[in-house]
């Protein structure tokens, strides 16, 4: 999916917030995977990362109006989501600790990747799910669709945007060689 | 074994992958476009102050099985929260300034209301789980609402 200019970003919140439906729908077919990965990202099971995600768009909604810069309100979605998510994580009570600690090699990367059709990406997606936390949190967000800006997945990640591209490139790196050392490596 | 894909190649196949295997829900998404319901809401806004769930505290709380106590303010107005239960929460509030007529709280299945006492007390059943909100006027006629918080 093309990223749109900010300006076409800054007109649909406008155009939302005067009550147009439609911008609505196109903001939330732009963010709705971004705010789903942020909540994913901190280890949020499925339940609680729709909690967050449902939380995070009501306070968009309730924002629309007040946005100081609208422009960015894909990075406001982001830091939302993850101000959101870290409190139901200290909250604790319903924490399900998703494939991040314990439990051995990640029962939830086995279950998603049966989900997984062809199994070069159900390889792909076991060796993700074998990567350390922090790297499967960055990949995790850099790989929502549309491809975030750095602005985004900085916010998301408590992260500066100038860190990103390098830990970018060694959590892939670290991709590569749990795929190698995996049987049935990635062609 | 050398892998030939470039970074942004193999964060491609991420992200097909992820579609395919963790992709929102549909709920989540239909609940995302519903959230434009209330972007029309009036009001002046009290944000979240206090959270017994995660403040310091919040650990001898729990331990106790003791309430959650929500706490908004804004400009001298404040509603304070106290919910029972696992949810379906019993929820019993009162807000400051006292005001008259009934408290609506908004929750993702609908809106629930309760008559406000002389003090600005108020209760509520079977509140279920998911984001809420309060809604209310002041004596003086002012719309006030809070921020919506994740129970």
């Amino acid at each position: 999916m093309e990223a749109p200019r900010e300006g076409a970003v800054a007109e649909l919140v406008a155009a939302a917030a005067a009550g147009d439906g439609a911008a609505w729908e196109a903001i939330v077919a732009r963010y709705a995977r971004l705010v789903w990965s942020v909540a994913r990202a901190l280890g949020l099971d499925a339940a609680d990362a729709a909690d967050v995600s449902q939380t995070t768009w009501l306070r968009l909604a309730e924002h629309l109006r007040r946005l100081r810069e609208p422009e960015r309100v894909g990075a406001w979605l982001a830091v939302t989501a993850r101000r959101e998510a870290l409190r139901t994580r200290q909250r604790g009570e319903r924490l399900v600790l998703d494939g991040w600690c314990g439990d051995g090699p990640d029962e939830a990367g086995e279950l998603d990747a049966a989900l997984l059709r062809s199994e070069r990406d159900a390889h792909l997606w076991r060796s993700f799910s074998g990567l350390s936390e922090p790297c499967q949190a960055l990949l995790r967000v850099l790989m929502s669709d549309p491809t975030p800006s750095y602005v985004e997945v900085g916010e998301a990640l408590a992260m500066p945007v100038g860190s990103i591209g390098p830990r970018r490139q060694r959590c892939l790196q670290a991709l590569r060689k749990q795929l190698d050392d995996a049987p049935g490596a990635l062609r | 074994m050398t892998d030939p894909m470039s970074d942004d190649e193999l964060l491609d196949r991420l992200r097909r992958a992820a579609t395919e295997a963790d992709p929102p829900p549909a709920h989540v998404v239909d609940a995302a476009r519903g959230a434009f319901a209330w972007a029309s809401a009036e009001g002046d806004l009290l944000d979240l102050r206090f959270d017994s769930s995660v403040d310091s505290a919040a650990a001898a709380t729990r331990a106790a099985g003791g309430p959650r106590v929500l706490r908004f303010a804004s400009q001298g107005c404040t509603a304070e929260l106290e919910l029972t239960g696992e949810g379906p929460w019993a929820v019993v509030g009162q807000v400051d300034p006292a005001a008259q007529g009934v408290v609506e709280l908004r929750t993702s299945g609908g809106e629930l209301s309760a008559p406000l006492d002389d003090l600005g007390r108020f209760t509520l059943d079977g509140v279920p789980p998911g984001p809420l909100s309060l809604s209310w006027s002041t004596e003086g006629g002012r719309r006030l609402r809070t921020a919506w918080v994740g129970l």
